[in-house]
């Protein structure tokens, strides 16, 4: 891994796997009222810094040129 | 605290699947920082994505570990939900005792089997409860519990300190006067089964307990208690004889672990010599007092310990040069025609201490081979590992304890 688009592809997979798999598990049936809605707070969270990282590192790769 | 409302798996399952994604987005984040990568923005958003994964993965262990359960070191599935569903049953089933008493596989049999047979999860469960009873009254089948504690407490794969945190919140819990004992009203049918059930928690207590007797007395120390604290339990385990058979039975193979491994500096080696020869004489006078040796298992444990030495990786001949068993055999001839048990259980308690300092030499010459302070095995010891193993027999068997029986027994005979 040694270039930002890599870095970003690698990173959108954490999202699209990972990410997904932790959100279906912090649902309402693992845990009661606001925690469940505080849970999945906390995951779109780490989702939009993860997205915002991939953004930069797309914006570094199309300002290098490479 | 929030509470929990599923089963437990999926919780752990969660924790398990957030703990992996913080290891690849901390990977991310190493590479982040290489080269053309090193961004400190991107450092910053990974660091802090990190954190709130950080944050959900604490939240769901201290939900989990706020029952039985420690997930610190593992995520093993299995064991989770039986500590949970354990810990939750008894919470919310009071009559949990009373389900053991009418001969009918209880939940907690089925929660308790699942992990009884694995040392570490029968250990961890043991470890992560603060009410130990239902871990011992609560199954209609006495063996589950036996498999549970003897697996939590094999010599072989638990530690010293581990057994001892665990045998002694049993033996306590045995003996002591527990609350939850008040709280409930039994019927004919409970009072039966569960005396039942109590002579058969004295046998398993002798079976667990065996192997770690000489933590009782001589070397109660490594237990954090005093030795007075330890024989106190010992005597009333050994009322049993089941379990008093099993103390003698397993005495033996005490001696030998605990002398197997010596320390190196000579003083320090001396002294636990000292300690566990006041142990085994401990272990033996209060099974001679018990006076399970008139039964019949006293052939039958005599040549247990026996047969011990010769089962030894290097069968070391006994040496003729140490005086034993001289002047021992002048007490039993003098006594051996007499029927009296007590006359009958010195004897045999003289004998049993001549065949334990047969292990205990075995034992010391051994740790000094292994040492490297004896060479090879056919090679004379020096002066000093001599006298170490002298020294070592003569604290277990010794001409002023034979001296001291004869005159007792005679003193009573005339």
């Amino acid at each position: 891994m040694s270039t930002p688009l890599q870095l970003a592809v690698r990173i959108q997979d954490t999202i699209n796997q990972q990410l997904r798999e932790i959100s279906r598990l912090s649902d309402s049936d693992t845990w009661v009222g606001p925690v469940a809605l505080i849970s999945h707070i906390e995951i779109l969270r780490v989702s939009s810094l993860l997205s915002s990282c991939i953004d930069l590192l797309r914006a570094h790769h199309d300002s290098s040129g490479l | 605290m929030t509470r929990l409302a599923c089963n437990p798996e999926r919780l752990a399952l969660l924790a398990r699947r957030l703990n992996i994604a913080q290891a690849e987005i901390s990977l991310q984040l190493r590479l982040a920082e290489i080269g053309d990568l090193a961004m400190p923005e991107i450092r910053s958003l990974l660091q802090r994505a990190i954190s709130l994964l950080e944050s959900q993965e604490e939240r769901a262990r201290r939900i989990l570990n706020s029952s039985f359960l420690n997930l610190s070191d593992s995520y093993s599935l299995i064991f989770n939900s039986s500590a949970y569903l354990l810990n939750r049953w008894v919470t919310h089933h009071p009559g949990w005792w009373s389900d053991a008493t009418h001969g009918k596989t209880t939940e907690i049999d089925i929660l308790i089997a699942k992990v009884a047979g694995n040392p570490l999860e029968a250990g961890r469960l043991i470890d992560s409860t603060s009410f130990l009873a239902p871990l011992i009254y609560g199954c209609n089948d006495t063996e589950v519990v036996r498999k549970l504690w003897l697996s939590a407490t094999d010599p072989r794969t638990t530690s010293v300190t581990t057994a001892g945190q665990r045998i002694t919140r049993l033996v306590e819990e045995v003996f002591g006067d527990q609350e939850w004992r008040e709280g409930i009203a039994p019927t004919w049918v409970d009072i039966h089964k569960q005396l039942t059930t109590r002579r058969q928690i004295r046998d398993l207590l002798g079976e667990v307990v065996a192997p770690w007797q000489l933590q009782f007395t001589g070397l109660a120390s490594e237990w954090s208690w005093s030795a007075e604290t330890g024989i106190h339990y010992l005597k009333k385990i050994a009322d049993a004889e089941n379990a008093a058979m099993a103390f003698s039975q397993g005495l033996g193979s005490a001696l030998y672990r605990n002398l197997s491994d010596l320390p190196d500096d000579s003083s320090d080696r001396l002294h636990r010599i000292d300690s566990i020869a006041f142990a085994v004489g401990a272990s033996t006078e209060l099974l001679r007092n018990a006076k399970v040796r008139q039964a019949d298992m006293d052939s039958d444990h005599l040549s247990t310990l026996l047969t011990i030495p010769a089962l030894l990786p290097l069968k070391l001949p006994w040496p003729t040069s140490l005086l034993i068993g001289k002047s021992k055999s002048h007490v039993v001839n003098l006594f051996d025609k007499t029927p009296e048990v007590r006359v009958t259980s010195a004897i045999q308690m003289l004998q049993h201490r001549s065949a334990l300092a047969s292990i205990a030499y075995t034992a010391v010459f051994n740790s000094a081979l292994t040492s490297g302070r004896i060479d090879q095995v056919n090679d004379r010891p020096s002066p000093d590992v001599q006298l170490e193993l002298q020294h070592t027999v003569d604290l277990i068997d010794n001409p002023t304890a034979r001296g001291q029986a004869l005159a007792d027994l005679t003193d009573e005979n005339y």
